[in-house]
């Protein structure tokens, strides 16, 4: 499996080392126009530094749309091209492969994620702002380590699961058409059917899952106490049935690509 | 001789188009046999289902006693008809690859192979002529000391000075314990490479035998019993 | 190197053909050892079996002799190949008669047109 994912980050290593150091770099940029702002360097205005921001945003949307097209990409590329005969004559389960696949996006995001979070702290601090605001932020992450988690969590589990619905569709097109003609938009067609079905669950879910106000989230900051309008119990029902829906879905991604698809 | 490779009535259709209608073969060790028959006859087919990439709708495909999965992949050293190496890989990278997956890839012999065939391990896989990509990945492919060896038209659209370091590299790698399938329908380039061969027309083996007795039979060689049987295809 | 074979006739023959002339023109010498089977499928480029069954067939013949563990030999018995070489002339002699015999030609014309033919070598 790790073997699997090696080849898969190796072969996005342009992705991984431009986006990044394209980040990176402008990122210093901004920063020294906030820093220098006002000298000969960048000129009296901001015209610059507003310039950098739109590039920087624009960028990260990018990448945003080319990890969610890669993440497409990962698979349906060796479903459909003579890749595929290298890919599926590896002596590695189909569960294996899908795994390291969609472990690869998960670490693409993770990786673009982290950047971002470490960027944007380091801008606050470049711009000077008081450090207290910071201290006061990670105190409030601290205290609140348990929602934190559980949130960070969730997001795992929907990504797993917005990927793995585009593996199933994929996949399941794949295994029901020889022809790559109307592959597309059949796959589309069930990705589409499958996220409006699994997002009419949840939000079943949400509605009728008993309240109980005793569970209720409340975010801690010393004295301070917000009640969220959610309850814990409910969001980790709903945690729990995207699981089982994830684990169901792999199951049966990894079952159709061993058994029932031709590559 | 305990069957490496054993099809019986094996069947195989696409979107309702027949691809195998039947298909019944037994590779014992130790030989090579040629699967001949032109384009569209299902050769790519049956063995694709040997490299475990197609399923059959029916019959049974047994690979020394196994059915095609996981455990298959790791004996059957296959080389597709197509450019089935990564695009951004250099020929190094597909070095490790076969390295890193293949328990049975020996490194050294594949270097050496390379070598031999005058190959730049430095190369990128995307800039290698068509010549150079099929020794490439016949290197690698043979490099494996696998128990079958299924080689879908080795020889296709090469010079022949290439055919014959192909036609050696194949030669060189024959042992007692390992068979070899090699599709084509460019009968006379390699029809002394196969002990036995096996005629496959619209999805059924019509002819199949030792070579030999079939030269001695019909006084005729492989290349013209072919043109004889696939006159009319 | 690519030995021509006629491909019309089983391959094995033809290698034991080629070894047989090799032993009577003198290449080859009574108890001489014969290359490996997978130097020969190297030099003639042909499955390593029909090399087998050619050495399987020299041997049956009494040409060739195996030593276990040590290769096949040819046999080192001068009067035995003589024999192979008067019934390789035999050989060559009957098909170069029946070809003339087809052309029409009488066994004197024969004779005399392979007289002349010698004298004038």
């Amino acid at each position: 499996m790790l073997k699997l994912l090696k080849y898969e980050l190796k072969s996005r290593k342009n992705l991984l080392l431009g986006g990044s150091l394209t980040i990176i770099i402008l990122n210093i940029l901004i920063m020294l126009d906030w820093k220098l702002g006002g000298n000969e360097i960048f000129g009296y205005d901001d015209t610059f530094g507003a310039i950098l921001s739109i590039v920087l945003f624009g960028i990260w949307v990018a990448i945003l749309v080319i990890i969610i097209i890669d993440s497409i990409n990962i698979l349906r590329k060796d479903l459909y091209e003579d890749t595929g005969q290298l890919l599926f004559t590896v002596p590695k389960s189909s569960y294996s492969i899908l795994l390291s696949k969609m472990l690869t996006t998960v670490i693409e995001l993770l990786l673009f994620g982290l950047l971002f979070t470490t960027l944007m702290i380091s801008i606050i601090v470049a711009e000077g702002t008081n450090f207290e605001s910071v201290k006061v932020m990670l105190q409030v992450l601290g205290e609140n380590i348990g929602i934190v988690l559980q949130a960070l969590f969730a997001i795992l589990i929907d990504i797993m699961n917005f990927l793995v619905t585009i593996y199933f569709s994929l996949v399941l097109t794949k295994s029901l058409l020889k022809d790559k003609k109307y592959s597309g938009i059949t796959a589309f067609g069930i990705f589409l059917l499958l996220s409006i079905f699994m997002g009419k669950i949840n939000s079943w879910l949400f509605r009728y899952m008993p309240y109980s106000s005793d569970l209720g989230m409340s975010l801690r900051y010393g004295e301070f106490v917000l009640e969220l309008p959610i309850s814990a119990g409910e969001s980790i029902a709903i945690i729990l049935f995207n699981l089982c829906l994830f684990i169901i879905l792999f199951f049966l991604t990894g079952y159709l690509l061993e058994h029932k698809t031709d590559i | 001789m305990k069957a490496v490779l054993e099809l019986r009535d094996v069947h195989k259709s696409f979107m309702g188009k027949k691809a195998l209608q039947g298909v019944d073969l037994s590779v014992g060790a130790g030989s090579v046999i040629g699967l001949l028959g032109p384009n569209g006859s299902g050769k790519t087919t049956l063995i694709k289902i040997i490299a475990g990439l197609i399923k059959q709708n029916a019959g049974e495909v047994k690979i020394c006693g196994l059915n095609p999965g996981e455990e298959t992949k790791a004996l059957v050293s296959y080389l597709p008809d197509t450019q089935h190496l990564y695009k951004w890989m250099r020929v190094e990278d597909a070095i490790c690859f076969y390295d890193d997956f293949f328990e049975d890839f020996d490194r050294l012999r594949c270097e050496e192979l390379l070598d031999y065939m005058g190959i730049d391990r430095a190369d990128k896989v995307k800039d290698l002529s068509k010549g150079m990509y099929e020794k490439t990945s016949l290197a690698l492919t043979l490099a494996r000391q696998s128990r079958l060896y299924v080689l879908d038209e080795p020889l296709g659209g090469i010079d022949p000075v290439a055919r014959d370091t192909i036609i050696d590299t194949i030669l060189s790698n024959y042992r007692e314990d390992s068979s070899f399938i090699i599709s084509t329908h460019l009968v006379s380039d390699v029809e002394r490479l196969f002990d036995t061969v096996a005629f496959i027309k619209e999805g059924k083996i019509i002819l199949d035998g030792e070579a030999e007795e079939l030269r001695i039979e019909r006084s005729m060689s492989i290349e013209n019993i072919y043109k004889e049987v696939f006159r009319n295809a | 190197m690519m030995e021509n074979f006629d491909e019309d006739r089983p391959i094995y023959i033809q290698i034991g053909e080629s070894i047989k002339r090799d032993i009577v023109s003198g290449r080859l010498k009574g108890g001489d050892k014969l290359p490996s089977i997978r130097d020969m499928s190297h030099r003639f480029k042909v499955n390593p079996n029909t090399i087998q069954r050619a050495y399987a067939e020299l041997e049956y013949e009494g040409v060739t002799f195996t030593k276990r563990g040590m290769g096949t030999f040819i046999i080192d018995d001068d009067e035995k190949l003589y024999t192979l070489k008067t019934d390789m002339a035999t050989k060559e002699i009957e098909n170069f008669v029946d070809a003339m015999k087809e052309l029409g030609f009488s066994s004197r014309e024969i004779i005399e047109l392979l007289k002349h033919n010698l004298k004038r070598k």
